[in-house]
């Protein structure tokens, strides 16, 4: 009687967890792997046409951010002759590079900051989860929990953090957050997008920014190369650009995988619990077919060859 | 070699192969059964000690200078290059040649070949030793030194390879020290707490072997991360874990085989019989050991250039400064392993170990500095960072020796 | 009155049909006297107010290349034409009736859009002013492109 109740509670489990698994799981785990991003994830389209290389997105940022003061003058447009190729470093979360090409009329300028990809690269690296990509589509650091690795850095397949390796006691990354406490989070397009006179920084939700690269494109199909640069690159960024020349000539790193950086650690995670299952009972296997009965005295009292050993001890023993 | 020469003969003069009585104070068991002024001229009189101070004296501030004005004020401090030689050389480069103690505990706890056995406490201690100096490298290079832990209780990012190597580093380093601790408890005269550790060898020993395995890659894996940053001959993302593995392997035996050597040569008042008469073979049947995995290494190296279809690169300069580095890394000291095994020519064995420690160290530095950013700019490390590099290295050096002076580690304790 | 004034001309307009409609428009444009200068001022707080010649560039365009579909005459922008062939007389005409002065103050940018198939990417206030003088400048090889020489700064 007693053993049958115990049977029927058995199959109960079983089918109950049977069930659930047919039904429930699949669900959960489907949104888990499909999901494509935060419907509400806002980005920028950066149009490359249109920017005249004045800088006041440079001086926005760096006034809405405390940033330090540049050691060229936001207006003092002959930083782009000093300095060729400058990037997003410690006292700046953006930066303008000019690009002069033959198949351009006039100069072309750069707008550098973090992508705010939507699988970020930096936060699937960072071992401290410092970094958050929040439902609007930004990409913030805490400061708080960081540890200073740089993991990110080596990460970031547009290297954008920044370290501040000049403070000894208060070293932190450095990195655009697309305004997310004063503006983003509050609905507002963040300061870079604010000051383009030009326009050039479009903001909204990314799906109508993709539609709206298209519609330039398509309606002046003479001014722009038929690409958006960031609508793949690296899983899909947030901050998405148009170009009238090739992005390459543009700066653009055109190697950047079309697919997010995690996927290129995911052999090795997937490898990680099979190592922990499979190496315990390899080797103590190992252990035991190495060893001839009672030559070994002190290691016998370890659980494992305690359990295993009788096993291997009837196999001899047939 | 004359400077350890000196050494012996002092040590020898105030009673060579000095081994406690059970029951002396600490205090003798720590000078040796010198006296303190004897202790001090035998490190006055030792020249390596004067060459060690030479380095430390400059290190020593430049450190502090570290810590008191940033990283910048040291290194290049290069947003381009956020790992520069500090963690090339002292993470990276370290680690692999730390396989050696989870080695050898497999091959004489797990394979139970106990003909190992007279060198397995030197590869555990140099396995203990290159973990924990890999953690002090990583403390100088780390922003925020003083947050090493929230890894583990403050704040977790558990699906970062990082994770994993924090946690098997610190885990490992744990298992490491208990597999040292009979060591210690002869040394110290606590026979309960030997008895305890010898209990639960076997599974601090297969825990190593997970543990190193996972974390061995886990290091390559981190490469992974920058695909597009690191010239394809040195990052295969399918196989860059394996790579890392494979090359500890014989990492792991080399470095054992290179220090033994150094050991024997200049430190052989400490050894005795057991391990200096056992020692040829023991290193003929390492060097048999880590040509297996030189093979396997170069197979896997192969895979991966014909998987990613790398061939074109080959014939580049890069492509010969790769090969270049495989020929020392694994070609070369698997043709002095082949003709030293066959001719029984420990000396020939012991040259390829030491080129294939400098070969994996090369390898490691090849893919943090110079094949990083390989399509934009090389960046080279400042002076204070090498010297840096050069000032832990004394302190592993330093310690190391303190260490087997002292512990029953080149020899056997009479307990035992 | 302005308002009048306009109705007035498209009757015009109609009457001249499509051939005669540049010279049409033209005189017509000049009869509605539009302003000499034009004062723009909304960046008060940082510069000192653009004064934009209005008169003179009325030399340079016609009305609806600036003025689009509002100016009572067909748009030059083809992509305009077969929703707005004829254009419309507005009874206000200037730049910020359709061009926000903040770009997205008013938008919710989770339906931003979605209904319109056209007039999705209109730009800002600022955004039209400085795209359509400095690209222009640029196409005809006159007038400032600079950032000072339309905008004076404070002192």
């Amino acid at each position: 009687m007693k053993l049958k109740m115990n049977r029927r509670s058995v199959l109960k489990t079983l089918v109950s967890s049977a069930v659930s698994a047919a039904f429930l799981r699949p669900g959960g785990n489907a949104s888990a792997h499909d999901f494509s991003g935060y419907e509400t994830n806002r980005g920028v389209l950066v149009d490359l046409s249109r920017c005249i290389g004045c800088r006041s997105c440079e001086a926005a940022c760096n006034r809405e951010q405390g940033l330090p003061a540049p050691h060229i003058a936001f207006d003092d447009q002959s930083v782009f002759e000093q300095e060729h190729s400058r990037r997003p470093d410690q006292n700046a979360y953006t930066v303008v590079n000019k690009y002069d090409s033959l198949l351009w009329e006039h100069p072309l300028f750069r707008k550098i900051q973090c992508n705010h990809c939507l699988e970020p690269a930096c936060l699937t690296a960072c071992f401290v989860n410092a970094y958050t990509k929040t439902p609007e589509g930004a990409v913030v650091y805490n400061a708080d929990v960081c540890v200073g690795c740089r993991t990110c850095m080596i990460a970031c397949p547009f290297s954008i953090p920044a370290f501040r390796y000049d403070s000894a006691f208060s070293p932190r990354i450095m990195k655009c957050i697309f305004c997310y406490d004063t503006r983003l989070s509050k609905g507002r397009p963040p300061a870079c997008v604010e000051a383009c006179p030009m326009e050039a920084l479009t903001f909204g939700n990314r799906q109508e920014l993709l539609s709206i690269a298209r519609k330039r494109m398509r309606r002046e199909p003479h001014r722009y190369v038929d690409y958006i640069y960031g609508e793949h690159e690296a899983g899909g960024t947030s901050w998405l650009y148009i170009s009238p020349v090739p992005f390459a000539k543009a700066g653009f790193d055109m190697e950047v995988p079309k697919q997010p950086i995690l996927n290129f650690v995911k052999d090795f995670l997937a490898m990680v619990p099979m190592v922990l299952t499979i190496w315990p009972g390899l080797f103590a296997g190992i252990f035991l077919l190495c060893r001839r009965r009672g030559s070994v005295a002190g290691t016998g009292e370890s659980q494992e060859s305690k359990i295993s050993g009788e096993i291997i001890d009837e196999s001899h023993g047939e | 070699m004359k400077v350890m020469e000196n050494n012996s003969e002092i040590l020898s003069g105030y009673g060579g192969g000095y081994e406690p009585a059970d029951e002396a104070r600490i205090s003798e068991k720590l000078l040796l059964g010198l006296s303190g002024r004897q202790y001090l001229d035998l490190i006055v009189k030792n020249p390596v000690n004067w060459a060690v101070a030479a380095i430390l004296v400059i290190g020593i501030p430049l450190l502090l200078q570290r810590y008191l004005m940033g990283l910048s004020s040291v290194t290049h401090g290069s947003q381009d290059y956020p790992w520069g030689i500090i963690l090339g050389f002292g993470l990276f480069g370290m680690v692999p040649l730390s396989a050696s103690g989870f080695m050898l505990g497999t091959t004489v706890e797990i394979f139970q070949r106990a003909d190992f056995k007279p060198i397995e406490r030197l590869a555990l201690l140099n396995g203990l030793l290159g973990y924990f100096f890999a953690v002090v490298f990583l403390l100088v290079d780390l922003g925020m030194p003083w947050r090493l832990h929230y890894a583990m209780f403050v704040s977790f990012g558990p699906a970062a390879v990082l994770f994993l190597v924090a946690w098997h580093v610190a885990t490992y380093l744990s298992v490491q020290i208990a597999e040292m601790l009979p060591a210690f408890a002869e040394w110290a005269n606590l026979p309960r707490l030997k008895r305890f550790v010898r209990s639960i060898v076997l599974g601090l020993t297969i825990a190593g072997i997970i543990l190193s395995t996972l974390h061995q890659g886990a290091l390559g894996a981190l490469f992974c991360y920058a695909p597009g940053k690191i010239h394809p001959l040195w990052i295969s993302p399918e196989f860059q874990w394996l790579h890392y593995f494979v090359s500890s392997i014989f990492g792991g035996l080399c470095m054992v085989i290179v220090v033994s050597s150094l050991v024997r040569r200049y430190m052989t008042w400490r050894c005795d019989t057991n391990f200096l008469g056992n020692l040829d073979g023991i290193t003929l049947g390492l060097a048999k050991g880590a040509a297996m995995a030189f093979i396997t290494y170069l197979i896997i190296k192969i895979v991966a250039v014909a998987h990613d279809e790398e061939w074109l690169y080959l014939v580049s300069g890069w492509g010969i400064y790769y090969l270049a580095e495989l020929f020392t890394m694994a070609v070369v000291p698997l043709c002095l392993f082949a003709v030293g095994v066959r001719h029984r020519r420990v000396t020939l064995v012991r040259w390829g170990a030491l080129i294939a420690v400098l070969g994996i160290v090369w390898n490691r530095l090849n893919t943090v500095l110079v094949s990083y950013n390989w399509t934009s700019h090389q960046e080279i490390p400042t002076w204070q960072e090498c010297w840096l590099v050069a000032t832990i290295l004394c302190f592993y050096f330093i310690v190391y020796r303190f260490v087997l002076y002292r512990l029953p580690v080149l020899f056997t304790h009479k307990s035992a | 009155m302005q308002h009048s004034n306009l109705r007035g001309y498209i009757i015009l307009l109609g009457a001249a049909g499509v051939l005669g409609f540049p010279v049409v428009f033209q005189s017509a444009a000049a009869a509605v006297q539009p302003p000499k200068e034009v004062r723009i001022d909304i960046l008060e707080d940082r510069y000192g107010p653009v004064l934009f010649d209005h008169e003179l560039h009325d030399g340079y365009a016609s009305c609806v290349e600036c003025h689009h579909h509002v100016a009572g005459a067909p748009p030059s922008d083809p992509v305009c034409l077969p929703c707005h062939k004829e254009g419309r007389d507005l009874a206000e005409i200037g730049c910020r009736r359709c061009h926000a002065v903040d770009r997205y103050a008013a938008i919710d940018t989770d339906k931003a859009g979605r209904t319109m198939v056209y007039h999705d990417d209109t730009p800002g206030l600022i955004g039209a002013y400085h795209l359509n003088c400095i690209s222009c400048h640029q196409v005809i090889g006159t007038g400032p492109t600079g950032c000072e020489a339309c905008h004076e700064k404070h002192r």
